[in-house]
């Protein structure tokens, strides 16, 4: 039955999601023939910095907005398929509460990692142009010694920080739909205002773990020492073993609270649901 | 054989001030069409909704098949809500696959001839049938199954007069003895002569619970009179 499940989840899912993408990378590629693609080692820099200035606003716009969409859908269809007039549907299929939660944890999460993706092709493929390839290349050293690739660090390759990268992010898009189903069913607790529940459980759920991080981060003594101000100027800052150590911390803590996220939403769906 | 549906001091709350569904003791047996009948907001929905476990109990218990609702009763349960609870971006060749998916008891071949009868084209999407059409197609889905208890909020509501002859001719060929049928409606009249036994729900309490038989007998009435006279405003 699980295997039904994600195919009609995913179904559901697959309506909106493959031409939003399809359209976000088709613009990456816009921007990257028309503005980064342009970007000449002759160009003065003022030119350059306005392309390079336009480039990151457009980029970022497209991100943003492909990211929210995709989470949004997925607890859109999430709360629609569940806890809506579907849901006298979905409920009555003889099938558990912990079936529908793997499910549309499993159709999101796959939609969740491949917005990444997909969001680092467009990177690569706004960014990584020949111009910057020859600089980068050209640079090679100083920019792995600004990064802190030197001393203990010195043999860490950079693809394989990548690939780290990429993981941490894949699993804070898990993260992110768990927490999203997460708010959706505590909203179901307010009788009476049930989407005005769920967003604002979204945001104490957010700021809650925010803040525990944050205390997390600053008992293990991780607190956010890269920021320079004119008055403290930190020579010894190493950016490639503070990425080490908070990855390290923020993975274990991600895990830690997406796995509490789950349980509880499976409890609340299992004992507290009652559709109106 | 066990009775299809038991309920022990079966309550629902929906705040602390009123209970819906108020000590409700009941059991049925199998071989009947049950009228569940009752005025609006007399519990007759939630009670429906608790038989098919999108409502959690206040208190007391409901056994189907002599089990608690769940995955196994599911199985043998066939629910008509009273609203639109498909997806209605879907076309309804497609409902037919997802109920065939996941009812091992659904019969595509009865529902694609239900579907032909009330000339409902297959390839149409849901969102553009008429509410009438929505029904009929939400009714064929619930009645294809072999299921061994269907409860049906308001089949016959919002369809006309012809297609409700065919419905209710429907419901009656598609049961057998073994299992039992819950009606919950309005509309007595149209439905009275195929009623085994009746429920007259008030006020989230059973205040009646007799063969139709025994109602014209006994009291000398049809349904629809002692309704009128049971619920007078």
């Amino acid at each position: 039955m699980l295997g039904k499940l994600i195919k009609y989840d995913l179904k559901s899912l697959n309506r909106f999601l493959p031409v939003m993408h399809f359209f976000i990378l088709l613009s990456a590629i816009f921007i990257r023939f028309f503005i980064t693609g342009r970007i000449k080692p002759q160009m003065s820099g003022g030119q350059t910095d306005f392309l390079l200035m336009l480039s990151f606003v457009l980029y970022f716009m497209m991100i943003t907005a492909l990211s929210t969409g995709t989470y949004l859908i997925s607890g859109i269809r999430f709360y629609r398929n569940l806890f809506s007039d579907e849901g006298y549907l979905t409920k009555t299929l003889p099938v558990t509460n912990g079936a529908h939660l793997l499910s549309k944890t499993i159709a999101g999460s796959i939609w969740a990692i491949i917005n990444i993706l997909i969001l680092y092709l467009c990177s690569y493929i706004v960014i990584w142009t020949p111009y910057i390839k020859e600089v980068a290349t050209e640079n090679k050293d100083d920019i792995l010694t600004e990064f802190g690739f030197v001393g203990e660090y010195a043999n860490l390759s950079l693809p394989g920080m990548l690939a780290v990268l990429i993981l941490f992010s894949c699993l804070g898009a898990v993260s992110s739909i768990i927490m999203i189903y997460a708010s959706v069913a505590l909203g179901q607790l307010f009788s009476n205002h049930r989407v005005l529940g769920a967003v604002v459980s979204y945001f104490v759920i957010s700021t809650v773990i925010s803040v525990l991080m944050l205390a997390a981060m600053m008992l293990f003594g991780h607190e956010m020492r890269f920021i320079v101000t004119a008055d403290t100027v930190v020579n010894d800052f190493n950016l490639i073993a503070y990425f080490i150590e908070v990855v390290n911390i923020s993975m274990v803590f991600e895990i830690i609270c997406t796995v509490i996220l789950y349980i509880m939403t499976y409890c609340i769906m299992n004992k507290k649901i009652n559709l109106i | 054989m066990n009775p299809i549906l038991e309920c022990y001091g079966l309550t629902k709350s929906y705040n602390k001030m009123y209970n819906a569904l108020d000590n409700l003791n009941l059991t049925l047996d199998r071989g009947q069409i049950i009228g569940l009948l009752g005025p609006n907001g007399s519990g007759k929905t939630t009670f429906i909704k608790l038989i098919n476990d999108v409502l959690v109990p206040t208190q007391g218990e409901i056994r189907i098949n002599g089990m608690a609702p769940g995955v196994d009763t599911k199985k043998i349960v066939s629910y008509l809500p009273e609203r639109t609870y498909l997806d209605e971006s879907m076309k309804v060749k497609e409902i037919i696959t997802y109920f065939s998916d996941f009812y091992e008891n659904f019969s595509t071949e009865r529902a694609y001839r239900m579907l032909e009868d009330l000339q409902i084209d297959i390839n149409s999407r849901l969102k553009v049938l008429s509410k009438g059409t929505k029904e009929k197609v939400q009714l064929i889905l619930v009645m294809s199954r072999d299921a061994d208890l269907y409860v049906l909020d308001e089949p016959i509501g919002g369809v006309d007069p012809a297609a409700r002859d065919y419905i209710l001719s429907t419901i009656l060929n598609n049961y057998n003895e073994d299992a039992a049928i819950l009606i919950s409606t309005h509309l007595i009249q149209d439905i009275e002569n195929i009623l085994d036994r009746v429920l007259f729900i008030k006020q989230g309490q059973l205040v009646l619970n007799a063969t139709v038989d025994e109602i014209r007998t006994e009291q000398g009435k049809s349904v629809d009179a002692l309704f009128r006279e049971v619920f007078r405003c």
